[in-house]
């Protein structure tokens, strides 16, 4: 695990290479739910198929059940799936054992949460600097890769400030660096936006989208909201467990927003919503 | 920012969540050390006062041994199961289960050790004072010197050391166990609206209606039924909570209630479920404390108070005519003197034994008893509390003094008699006598020499009595000489003084003075002490348990609150629900200890016969034990709902 460093390339050509340079296969992923008491058997996941490059910037879109939130507990190991294959850097999560499983997410995965998830305990620093130090670094090398990657979030003056003394924006802004300053191969963020107003939302996914282009981090970001799924590069719909539709950005961040609210349209319309 | 300062600072951060339960904690090992000090002190088992201190002070260790190792088990269990999401984040973030479970365990050796390091210190710092108090309270002529053993403190280190030890390791087992998603996302999952089962209702109406019926009805087997009393009330208490009192707020939901009523009685009825085990432990944390302080306490007072009426007189010494003594009262009266003390008041009677109903019995005439009843009047006015003595009483009329007549039992009466008369029989004189019976002391109760002497007294008509007098043989005569004396030293053995000064070898006397009642005084006075202690360490660890409870739900409380403001909630009325709620989460639990506790004290007051005297005393004391512990309580809801309101900021999103 590397810490953090500006400097990496910027795979931004590298889209849509090979298949070996995926960074995450997911191959027939099923999840079923059953609740023992009633019987009842629910399934969230049903065989889906999906694909993320190096580089990528996937908005993964649904409607409310359809098994968005299921897929990215699966893939951040917080769950185990009733069939199917998780490949991250070729290796496959659903073999492993709880131990090996705490260790890759260590190295390899970034989250972000919806409600921040910061230790109150802890400073904005200190709470930066878990995953680095959870893997049994020195502080050398610690501190400057949390100071690094601060000042690119633009929150070294907060290096000190424990959570509660900060602004919404500026505690998922440190969640953030805590998701990538040990460079993972895949940021994971769930519903990011969703306890930030307009403003932070903004200037959240501008961040993500210069992480993505300048250090050339892979994130998937499952997002209700159309207006931070058009920062991303490509949008997956899902729906009923499966692939729905994939839409790639090709034009400027307004059509490819206006493409999105479409498949939403549709896929609404369809789920009787509309 | 490495991994060991990190988590070191976590822990740190950490303790200020587990203050109460750190001082909870260390306040056990003060009281354990500070009792522990005691008994190995070199004094507790020479002196005879401080024997019965001893067994007190050891009792009350076992007690708050058993209740320190529960309550570390179940307040850390509560602590962690609210630091959930904290431990699904660290695991998401890439902890191994065993790195959690480390850290846990460090996290509870270290308030393990803070805890004893604290309470031992603590303990050491108070043992002094400790001491002193305990020398005040059982009276000791010298102050009880602090002498420093290394023993208690050992020996503390140790049980305390082995309590915390295996609490972490178990805590740390168990928090491995959890998978992050479950810890993660535990804290998000929906709650169930409480759904009451009727076999639980029926079961926990059952339990108490068992334990209640145990304890009225059976309470002569107290040795047998008082563990399953106690089991029964303890699952009957959280199936109140938990099933009862949910089904009887569903039943308030089912009406139409206006906004915030409906919030009140829907969030309760959530937090009753939720709280149920906690309620439940607070609950008979709180019943043993008021069965103690109330029940137990009342109870001894009450023996206490019936002591100090048993000797309405300093001294009195009955002694035979036929064998009396060699000084002569007054004579006495100089020897007393002599040792100090000073005869306020002194009085010599005659006594004549004769039998009733077949029983032996002390005979005085009227006259004598009337000059002894206000005698003892004068230095007791409280012993005038059983009714008005007899105006005069014709040769055919007598008054029937029962043995033990301040006795806090009932049962051991004197002569039984049926109907309305009585027969007295004095050497071949038998006269039928109209009776009443009454419990007027004049008489110390009777001290014992090795020979017996009657206990019971019968009154008659003065002229009765000269005339039996006058028949009566030396072996029948008894002179009583009755002295109040100012403040007699406990360490005087009267006694003593009197078998060397002035008795003969052949003397036949028997002297009553109230010697029981200052080991009796410091005997309550220790209990009161220990009791206090130990009933404050249960105050703290109920009040407290419950207080950081309710703190745990604030983030929760925050969201909502919030919500509710964005659609109009006021201030006041946030306030208001909050307000209630914890009223009702703070009294539930002591109205329901007050009712368990006087179960209690009604199985006391039957297991011994108590007397409607010992009765009033005891229910006194439940009710000023209970108004003072309902006064504790009102403080913890006060603060609760002060820094609860103000950290909720209410005020800021309306």
């Amino acid at each position: 695990m590397q810490p953090f460093h500006l400097t990496q390339a910027a795979p931004h050509g590298q889209m849509h290479a090979a298949p070996q340079n995926a960074v995450l296969q997911v191959r027939n992923l099923t999840k079923v739910y059953g609740n023992a008491r009633t019987g009842v058997q629910a399934t969230a996941l049903n065989g889906l198929n999906l694909t993320v490059e190096r580089g990528d910037f996937v908005s993964i879109m649904g409607p409310s059940g359809s098994g968005k939130s299921t897929l990215l507990n699966l893939l951040a190991g917080l769950d185990t799936a009733s069939s199917g294959e998780i490949w991250v850097q070729g290796q496959n999560m659903a073999s492993m054992r709880q131990n090996d499983l705490a260790l890759f997410r260590r190295r390899n995965l970034g989250f972000v949460f919806q409600d921040f998830n910061l230790l109150d305990t802890l400073t904005l620093g200190e709470n930066i600097a878990l995953p680095l130090s959870l893997d049994g670094k020195k502080n050398q090398e610690i501190r400057p890769a949390v100071l690094k990657v601060m000042s690119f979030l633009g929150i070294n003056e907060y290096l000190n400030r424990y959570p509660y003394e900060v602004s919404g924006g500026q505690q998922q802004r440190a969640a953030v660096a805590r998701a990538v300053v040990h460079n993972p191969n895949l940021l994971l963020a769930d519903e990011p936006t969703g306890n930030l107003d307009s403003a932070s939302s903004r200037a959240l996914l501008e961040l993500f989208q210069r992480l993505n282009q300048t250090i050339g981090t892979t994130i998937l970001m499952v997002t209700h909201d159309p207006l931070s799924a058009s920062y991303s590069r490509r949008v997956v719909s899902i729906k009923d467990g499966q692939v729905h539709s994939e839409l790639q950005r090709s034009a400027d961040q307004q059509a490819f927003f206006q493409q999105i609210l479409n498949l939403l349209a549709q896929l609404e319309g369809s789920h009787g919503v509309a | 920012m490495e991994w060991r300062s990190i988590i070191l600072k976590n822990i740190r951060r950490t303790m200020r969540r587990y203050l109460g339960y750190l001082t909870a904690s260390t306040l056990a090992v003060m009281v354990f050390v500070l009792f522990f000090s005691f008994l190995f002190h070199p004094n507790a088992t020479r002196l005879a006062q401080l024997q019965l201190v001893a067994v007190v002070l050891g009792l009350c260790v076992f007690i708050v041994a058993w209740f320190a190792a529960f309550f570390i088990f179940y307040f850390h269990a509560t602590l962690i199961r609210e630091r959930n999401k904290e431990f699904g984040l660290l695991m998401t973030l890439g902890m191994t289960p065993g790195q959690i479970g480390r850290m846990v365990f460090l996290e509870s050796i270290c308030i393990g050790i803070a805890a004893i390091l604290l309470g031992s210190l603590a303990g050491l710092i108070l043992s002094p004072l400790f001491f002193a108090l305990i020398g005040l309270v059982v009276g000791l002529p010298n102050t009880l010197s602090f002498a420093f053993s290394p023993i208690p403190l050992t020996i503390t280190v140790i049980f305390f050391g082995i309590v915390f030890l295996l609490e972490a390791a178990i805590t740390s087992w168990r928090v491995q166990r959890r998978t992050p998603r479950i810890l993660l996302l535990g804290a998000r999952v929906r709650q169930i609206p409480p759904k009451i089962s009727l076999v639980k209702v029926l079961l926990g109406l059952a339990c108490l209606a068992g334990a209640y019926i145990m304890a009225i009805a059976f309470s002569v087997q107290f040795l047998y039924n008082a563990f399953p009393i106690v089991i029964l009330a303890i699952v009957g208490t959280f199936f109140l909570y938990s099933e009862l009192l949910v089904g009887l707020l569903g039943i308030l939901r089912r009406r139409a209630l206006s906004g915030v009523k409906l919030l009140i009685v829907s969030r309760l009825s959530h937090r009753l479920r939720d709280y149920a085990r906690i309620l439940a432990i607070v609950t008979i944390l709180n019943a043993s404390v008021l069965s103690a302080m109330g029940a137990v306490y009342g109870f001894l007072q009450s023996v206490r108070i019936s002591l100090e009426q048993s000797y309405p007189f300093s001294l009195q010494i009955k002694e035979s005519m036929e064998h009396p003594l060699r000084l002569t009262p007054d004579q006495i009266v100089e020897t007393l003197k002599k040792e100090g003390l000073t005869v306020t008041d002194q009085k010599v009677t005659l006594f004549l034994t004769g039998t009733v109903n077949g029983e032996a019995t002390q005979i005085i005439s009227q006259d004598a008893y009337q000059q002894l009843r206000d005698m003892a009047l004068r230095y007791t006015p409280g012993l005038d509390n059983t009714g008005q003595i007899p105006a005069s009483l014709t040769p055919d009329q007598a008054y029937l003094l029962d043995a033990v007549p301040f006795a806090i039992t009932t049962g051991n009466r004197g002569i039984t008699t049926e109907g309305e008369t009585l027969t007295l029989q004095f050497g071949s004189q038998k006269h039928i006598l109209h009776f009443e019976r009454g419990e007027h002391r004049v008489l110390n109760n009777p001290g014992f020499n090795g020979k017996t002497i009657p206990t019971s007294i019968l009154v008659v008509n003065t002229d009765l009595f000269q005339k039996l007098q006058k028949i009566s043989t030396i072996q029948q005569q008894y002179r009583i000489q009755s002295y109040h004396l100012q403040q007699v030293p406990d360490t005087l053995d009267l006694y003593g003084l009197i078998a060397e000064k002035a008795a003969e070898k052949e003397s036949t006397y028997w002297l009553d003075s109230d010697e029981s009642l200052p080991l009796m005084n410091g005997l309550i006075n220790i209990i009161l002490v220990a009791g206090c202690i130990v009933s404050g360490l249960f105050l703290i660890a109920a009040g407290s348990s419950l207080y950081f409870k309710l703190f745990t739900q604030q983030e929760e409380d925050r969201r909502q609150f919030h919500a509710l403001s964005r659609i109009g909630m006021q201030k006041r009325e946030g306030i208001r629900i909050i307000g209630i709620e914890f009223l009702v989460l703070f009294f539930i639990p002591v109205l329901i200890a007050i009712v368990h506790s006087s179960v209690a004290t009604l199985d006391m007051l039957h297991l011994f016969l108590a007397t409607d005297f010992a009765a009033r005393i005891t229910w006194t004391t439940l009710l000023i034990a209970s108004l003072i512990y309902a006064a504790c309580f009102a403080l913890y809801y006060g603060v609760a709902l002060y820094n609860y309101i103000r950290r909720l900021k209410i005020s800021t999103v309306a």
